[in-house]
């Protein structure tokens, strides 16, 4: 079995007097496809946040490759946080894909994949054009390199947004609800892209509630409830035999 | 009415709104580049800079600008420091300039959609170029409009230099009202020349928005929503 790349230890997270983490700890190795479902504000949102430093930990840790993200041990039980100068480094080696896409509005789909090549990798923008060029016609968007994002559908966008997470060639991926925000008809063509990643062996942490996609493809899956979670294991096993009274009416919303 | 009064004592007009245009620009650049900062320090993540900074914009925009002018010209000297009018006027009033672009600039800056700078934090850029790419290109449009009046309310604002004995166009006018008795002939043409200047500077702002907003501007106009229903006007910008 191979050593993991990610692990998460007991993550505790509150904002204000509300407690959205409570004890997460998850191990993910290369190639794996995690996926995570739940009720909204179960926390699941914020433990992706909480991984690439996006929200500040309050008690555990994350670590990457022997790396601590956010939250670093230090002698005698003390714990010392990272600048955002800091973090800055893991968040570049990091994809993170939103909902909401969250493309740059005053710039084309070519320039939102270059420029953070350019700006995080020091690339020149001739070489940085180049690689998101062969990055968005990968994903099919050869023809829209030169459209601002008001110019692309909802899944145009996202693979944009995709496109731009990759061409960084991150060790792991976040997805945040990646086809929550879709028309029905588009889920399937950013699906069909995630479907790839799969296939290129990337690793992926992925909340969604595309049970399809996590069946056939995840080899993880997560149930949070309360900030916990409350179940694990291989996606058809938990999908098939829910041991929670909580998953089994979660999973029975979700089929109708 | 006697034009004779405004054309034999140009040289005083044109003296007048030469000094006025120049402490008006310094104050407005000034003031812009001390409100860009205060606007930064709002978002700092240290407190006690952060209310000094609204301190500042608060104390500002609540007393009378010719106050803050009579601090500067009257009291500094009891400190030690003893200012030239002009020089004097032109912090006044870049001062006063800051408070109120400040706030706009604080303000555009906070309506650039959080998604998109969060964006950029998650793929790792710093602060500085998160403002450089992503959160100063797109404040534009939120806030030259609102910039275009506090503008021209600097503009306007420097005539009570004038009671600082800054020789701006405010001052000339009272010269020459004193030696010709035409009140009128003379307060029209200072009027004049202010609104020749302000909507000049209103025409200014009008073009940058334009020009700012374009890209943007224009991936709307290309969108296929709008191309079916804004063809005549498409039509006519072609």
């Amino acid at each position: 079995m191979k050593a993991p790349i990610l692990t998460i230890d007991n993550l505790v997270k509150s904002y204000g007097p509300t407690r959205v983490l409570n004890g997460v700890s998850l191990e993910v190795r290369s190639g794996d496809v995690v996926g995570i479902i739940g009720r909204s504000g179960c926390g699941k949102s914020s433990l992706l946040r909480c991984i690439n430093g996006l929200e500040k930990i309050d008690d555990g840790s994350v670590n990457l490759r022997g790396e601590f993200i956010g939250r670093v041990p230090q002698e005698q039980g003390r714990w010392r946080y990272q600048s955002e100068r800091e973090l800055t480094q893991f968040r570049a080696r990091i994809g993170f894909v939103f909902q909401q896409f969250n493309l740059w509005a005053n710039k084309t789909a070519l320039d939102n994949v270059a420029l953070p090549l350019v700006r995080v990798q020091k690339k020149s923008w001739a070489e940085a054009r180049q690689s998101a060029a062969d990055m968005l016609t990968k994903l099919g968007l050869g023809t829209k390199t030169g459209s601002y994002p008001s110019e692309l559908s909802g899944g145009q966008q996202q693979r944009v947004s995709i496109a731009r997470a990759l061409v960084m060639k991150p060790e792991l991926m976040l997805l945040d609800e990646p086809t929550s925000a879709l028309d029905p008809e588009l889920v399937r063509e950013v699906l069909a892209v995630l479907q790839d990643l799969v296939a290129d062996g990337m690793t992926m942490i992925c909340v969604t509630h595309e049970m399809g996609f996590i069946r056939n493809f995840g080899n993880h899956l997560i149930f949070m409830d309360k900030g916990k979670i409350v179940e694990a294991g291989p996606p058809k096993d938990v999908m098939s035999a829910p041991k929670t009274e909580q998953l089994q009416s979660l999973l029975g919303m979700m089929a109708h | 009415m006697d034009y004779t009064v405004v054309t034999n004592n140009w040289p005083l007009f044109a003296k007048g709104i030469w000094m006025t245009i120049q402490v008006s620009l310094a104050a407005i650049v000034l003031g812009f580049c001390i409100a860009f900062c205060i606007a930064l320090i709002r978002t700092s993540r240290f407190r006690v800079l952060r209310i000094a900074a609204s301190v500042y914009v608060e104390v500002l925009r609540n007393i009378p600008f010719v106050i803050l002018l009579f601090i500067f010209f009257y009291g500094l000297p009891f400190a030690g420091i003893r200012l030239p009018g002009q020089v004097a006027g032109t912090i006044a009033l870049s001062m006063f300039a800051s408070a109120y672009y400040g706030e706009i600039i604080r303000g555009a800056m906070a309506a650039v959609p959080r998604g998109q700078v969060e964006a950029a934090r998650a793929m790792g850029f710093t602060f500085s170029q998160t403002l450089r790419d992503v959160i100063i290109p797109q404040m534009w449009k939120f806030a030259l409009p609102p910039m275009a009046g506090t503008t021209t309310m600097t503009v306007k604002e420097s005539s009570i230099l004038s009671t600082i004995t800054v020789a701006e166009l405010t001052y000339q006018g009272l010269i020459v009202q004193g030696m010709t008795f035409a009140p009128f002939e003379v307060f029209f043409a200072v009027a004049g020349l202010y609104w020749i200047y302000t909507a000049f500077l209103s025409h200014l702002f009008k073009r940058a928005e334009k020009h700012l907003g374009s890209s943007e501007l224009a991936a709307v106009y290309r969108s296929p929503i709008a191309r079916k229903y804004l063809t005549l006007d498409a039509g006519r910008r072609a």
